[in-house]
Parts: structure tokens; C-alpha cells; sequence
């Protein structure tokens, strides 16, 4: 920076700081060293927060997918393939999947034989380009292990929910693993769910998918088939229309829509996203039912909203928000 | 921390993104005499991220704009430069209502659309490092590895996209009407103002 100001001196500090816990290698010491900077005066501890508030605003636009329009320098060793033709939903616009994979490629990213780990913590939804072209999206508290061999595309989702819009590749498939649970595609843009008890849920979008437990037989989805595969082996499977289809898909957008829910349903879905909880004693209260879309990370704005239109009284608790009837 | 992750989320959701209109604000009132806007600005964020809770505020751009008037209150009371006279004159400034609801602000298409496009402006390094961090969800240490360099100079980059893009998006690079504070401007910082030219007022 040229101002040598000590306002703009600050900011840089501040970030600096920033991205070392960007780094997640802050010893204790440095821990403690940071505390005593922002506690120097309030101009430091302003600098500070404006620093992780910037860098927490760029995260979010990350999740949302900001396009990406970065080109691949030149300095940069060319040694992977280009990349291949891509046929994807273009929520992301294709143009930036397609440049997406190409600086990767440029970059030499490679996955190690072991799989690369991806996983997101409570609260935060991320959105990451494959090697391949392919996109996935990570709802709150998911985790999964992603492996791009020669012959197949291996990816095993170890907790949560993710969406993933697939590069079409004919000669080497997408296969998806998910508590026992295989689903296997060519090119197209489907979500999985792990469930409690074992339960697997997929949903496609777009283009066929297969799935399959175990020595069951292959059951084959189609845009708009949502099947839930439980751990006994039975399936349930229902087709839904494409305004459903965006409905369950609606997360990746950092919204949830909770038409139709219970109110112990609505507190149930806050709860994958935030620590903050919607507590519910009573339960003639539970089962009230809920309509409209919130965000994610608002469960107090949605407990205030429901106590109002229901007649309830919401208050702060330990936990968060405690919903109940008017005494 | 003295901040936490939870409250970080809010204020980036939340506050973040009217920070330029606060400067533009605030460049337009009567400051000027021996009060900085970054300190304004700072200022106001170590109190919002100093408060007990902010469930509590249904209008984070206005409650900004109302502790940022405060902490402006305050220093011209400390600086005794002005009289109380154009303290009421600091009071009738009123809040701008032409921006769009804090809940539209990050989820615009076109907002995404300029971050990416600071994204593209930042020196090719930087440009690299934010995007494999950030974008792609890569480790630093990973970044390193892939790009051949150290987690040092990772870190360095990562520090350096940071301070450039917040410059962009918080001082008003996003807006066809960039702060007028004039000094914090002659940045090499290639601010992105919708027409492709840079911003310079």
C-alpha cells in the first residue's frame, strides 16, 4: 500500500492477522499475541473486526458462487490436459466452471490417490470445483472424500448433504458413495442426503442417475426422482415437480423453505446450521405449521416471525430461543 | 479471539456491505476538522463486534449508520473544534434509504459478478492464492504445495487479496459515485466501478 496512514497501517496489520487464521496454524502464543493487539485501543479491535467481517462477506459470496473470471497466468507450469468438453446446470454459469477447471488444471492441482477431503463446518455452505469440471456444493456440517482416478470419479460422502452438478465424461463415471448407498451418473446434477438411522436420500435435477445398495438391484432416477433408501433395504420413491425440485435445492442459495412444516420440523431443519436452538416445550406448540422461506443463519428472525403470526410467546434461553403459548 | 466467528458471519452478512455507503455518508457531513472517516469506521466496527448480542437489531444499515453518527458525536465532543450548534446539523443528517435490503445485498448476481470482477483485477499471484483458498476451498498449505511456493508466501498473498478486495467492496469501488474522501483513492488497488475505468474521484 502507498498511504502510509495509519488507519490504512492498521487495516494491513489486521489482515495479516486475518489471514494467518485463514491459515488455521496460530499457535497459542501468536493467539495471544493477537489478543493483546486488538485490545491495544479500539482502533485496533475496529481494524480487526472490519478484517474478519471482509473476509467473512467474501466467504459468503464464495458459497453463493461468485463466477469465476480468473484467466490462468502464464507463469504458471501448463502440465495437465485441457479440459474437457463440459455439460453442467449452469447455476454458476458454465463459462466460469469451464475457466474454473482449466486454472485448476493449469495450477497441477492434483488429487492424491487417498482422496482430498473436503468439509464444511456448522453454518457454512461451500461451494468447490473438481479437477474435472465438476462442481459440488456442501450444505452446513458436511464432510465428504473426493478421488479423480483414470478410469472413475470417486466420491464418498461421509456426513451431510451435498449437491454436485457433474462434467459430462463418458469414459469415466461419477460415482457418488453414501452410507452404503452407490449412485453412479454420467453427466448431470443431483443432490444426496445422509439421513439418520442409515437412510440415504437423492435427488435428481437434472439428466439419469443410478442408484444402488449392496446386491440390490439398480434403480434408475430421472430429472425429478427423489428416492429415500433405508438401511432394511426398502426404498421409497416419489417424482416431484421442478418447484419441489428447486425447493430441496434451495440451501445452496443459503435459504430454507418451511411450508408445510411443523414448528419441531422448522427447528429441526435451523438446527443443521447453527448452534443457536429453536426450543419447543410444549407440544401443541410443536405442531403448529410453519409456511415461508428464511434464511439459514436466522433462526431468531424466524422464531420472532412464527411467535407473531401464531399467537406465541418467544423469548431468549440458554440455548437460543424458546417458543411457547401465551400464558 | 475478540471476535467471534459468529459474529464475524454477521457483521460480513450484515454490515460489511453498506460500508461504503457509510463513507460516502460520511465524506458528504460536516467531518473533516481532525476527524478521520477510517477512524469513524473503525470505531463503529469495534463496537459492533463488542456488543453482548445483535439479535436484537431488525435494520443493521441503520443501526450502522446510527453508531457510526454516535461515534462521530463523540469525537467532535473530544476534539472541541465545533460547537454544539453543528452537532444538530450532524443530527439531521438523515440515513440514505436508496440502498437495497441488507437480506438482497450479497445474494445480487451483479454483486457477485463485481467481486469477481476484483477478483480478476488483483495482481496475478494474489489473484491465484484467493482463488484456490477461497473459491476452491483448498488449504493454504495445499495452495503452497500446488504452486510451488511457501505457506508464508501464501499467507502474505492471502493477506495482500484480502486488504485489496475489502479496499474494492468497502470503500465504495463498487459504487458509480466512489466515496469523495479523497485520500484513501490513489490506491493501486484496481477498484472495479461497473464501466471498466479505474477509480479514482
Amino acid at each position: 500500500m502507498t498511504d502510509p496512514d495509519s488507519g490504512t497501517a492498521l487495516e494491513e496489520i489486521a489482515f495479516r492477522w486475518v489471514a494467518r487464521l485463514d491459515a488455521g496454524t496460530l499457535s497459542a502464543d501468536e493467539e495471544a499475541e493477537l489478543e493483546a493487539w486488538t485490545r491495544v485501543d479500539s482502533r485496533h479491535a475496529g481494524a480487526f473486526a472490519r478484517a474478519m467481517a471482509a473476509n467473512a462477506y467474501l466467504d459468503r459470496a464464495a458459497a453463493l458462487g461468485v463466477p469465476i473470471q480468473c484467466v490462468p497466468t502464464p507463469d504458471i507450469p501448463a502440465e495437465a490436459a485441457p479440459p474437457s468438453a463440459i455439460s453442467r446446470r449452469a447455476w454458476l454459469g458454465g463459462a466460469g466452471g469451464a475457466l474454473a477447471a482449466s486454472l485448476l488444471a493449469a495450477a497441477g492441482l492434483r488429487f492424491g490417490a487417498g482422496g482430498e477431503r473436503i468439509q464444511t463446518p456448522l453454518g457454512t455452505i461451500r461451494r468447490a470445483s473438481l479437477q474435472d469440471g465438476s462442481a459440488v456444493t456442501l450444505n452446513s456440517d458436511a464432510s465428504i472424500e473426493v478421488a479423480l482416478h483414470e478410469h472413475v470419479r470417486s466420491i464418498r460422502l461421509l456426513a451431510g448433504e451435498a449437491n454436485f452438478d457433474v462434467a459430462k465424461d463418458l469414459v469415466r463415471p461419477f460415482v457418488v458413495e453414501a452410507g452404503g448407498v452407490r449412485i453412479r451418473v454420467v453427466g448431470t446434477s443431483f443432490q444426496v442426503r445422509l439421513l439418520p438411522a442409515d437412510a440415504v436420500a437423492v435427488t435428481v435435477q437434472e439428466g439419469i442417475v443410478e442408484v444402488s445398495r449392496e446386491s440390490e438391484p439398480v434403480l434408475r432416477l430421472t430429472a425429478g426422482d427423489r428416492t429415500v433408501l433405508h438401511a432394511s433395504g426398502a426404498a421409497e420413491q416419489q417424482h416431484l415437480s421442478e418447484a419441489e425440485v428447486d425447493r430441496i435445492g434451495l440451501w445452496q442459495s443459503g435459504q430454507i423453505d418451511l411450508t408445510g412444516m411443523t414448528l419441531a420440523d422448522a427447528a429441526a431443519e435451523f438446527a443443521r446450521y447453527s448452534d443457536r436452538h429453536i426450543e419447543i416445550d410444549d407440544p401443541a406448540v410443536a405442531r403448529m405449521k410453519v409456511a415461508g422461506i428464511y434464511s439459514i443463519s436466522d433462526p431468531a428472525g424466524f422464531a420472532r416471525d412464527a411467535a407473531e403470526s401464531l399467537n406465541l410467546r418467544a423469548s431468549a434461553s440458554a440455548g437460543g430461543v424458546r417458543l411457547a403459548a401465551v400464558p | 479471539m475478540s471476535v467471534s466467528r459468529e459474529r464475524a458471519a454477521w457483521l460480513g452478512r450484515h454490515i460489511f456491505p453498506h460500508e461504503a455507503a457509510l463513507r460516502q455518508w460520511l465524506s458528504r457531513g460536516p467531518i473533516g476538522v481532525g476527524i478521520e472517516i477510517d477512524d469513524v469506521v473503525q470505531e463503529t466496527y469495534a463496537i459492533l463486534a463488542a456488543m453482548d448480542g445483535v439479535d436484537h437489531i431488525r435494520t443493521p444499515r441503520t443501526y450502522l449508520f446510527e453508531v457510526a453518527k454516535s461515534v462521530v458525536r463523540q469525537a467532535f465532543r473530544r476534539s472541541r473544534v465545533v460547537t454544539i450548534d453543528s452537532l444538530t446539523s450532524a443530527e439531521i443528517l438523515s440515513v440514505p434509504e436508496d440502498a437495497p435490503s441488507p437480506e438482497s445485498v450479497v445474494a445480487d448476481r451483479q454483486e457477485l459478478d463485481r467481486v469477481s470482477a476484483s477478483i480478476a483485477a488483483l495482481p496475478a499471484r494474489c489473484r491465484d492464492v484467493f482463488t484456490l483458498r477461497k473459491l476452491q476451498g483448498f488449504s493454504q498449505r495445499e495452495v503452497a504445495a500446488h504452486l510451488g511456493i511457501t505457506e508464508s508466501t501464501v499467507e502474505k498473498h492471502m493477506a495482500k487479496a484480502l486488504t485489496m478486495l475489502a479496499h474494492a467492496i468497502g470503500r465504495g469501488g463498487f459504487s458509480r459515485d466512489p466515496s469523495s474522501s479523497g485520500r484513501d483513492q490513489a490506491n493501486e488497488t484496481r477498484a472495479y466501478d461497473g464501466s471498466g475505468q479505474r477509480d479514482r474521484a
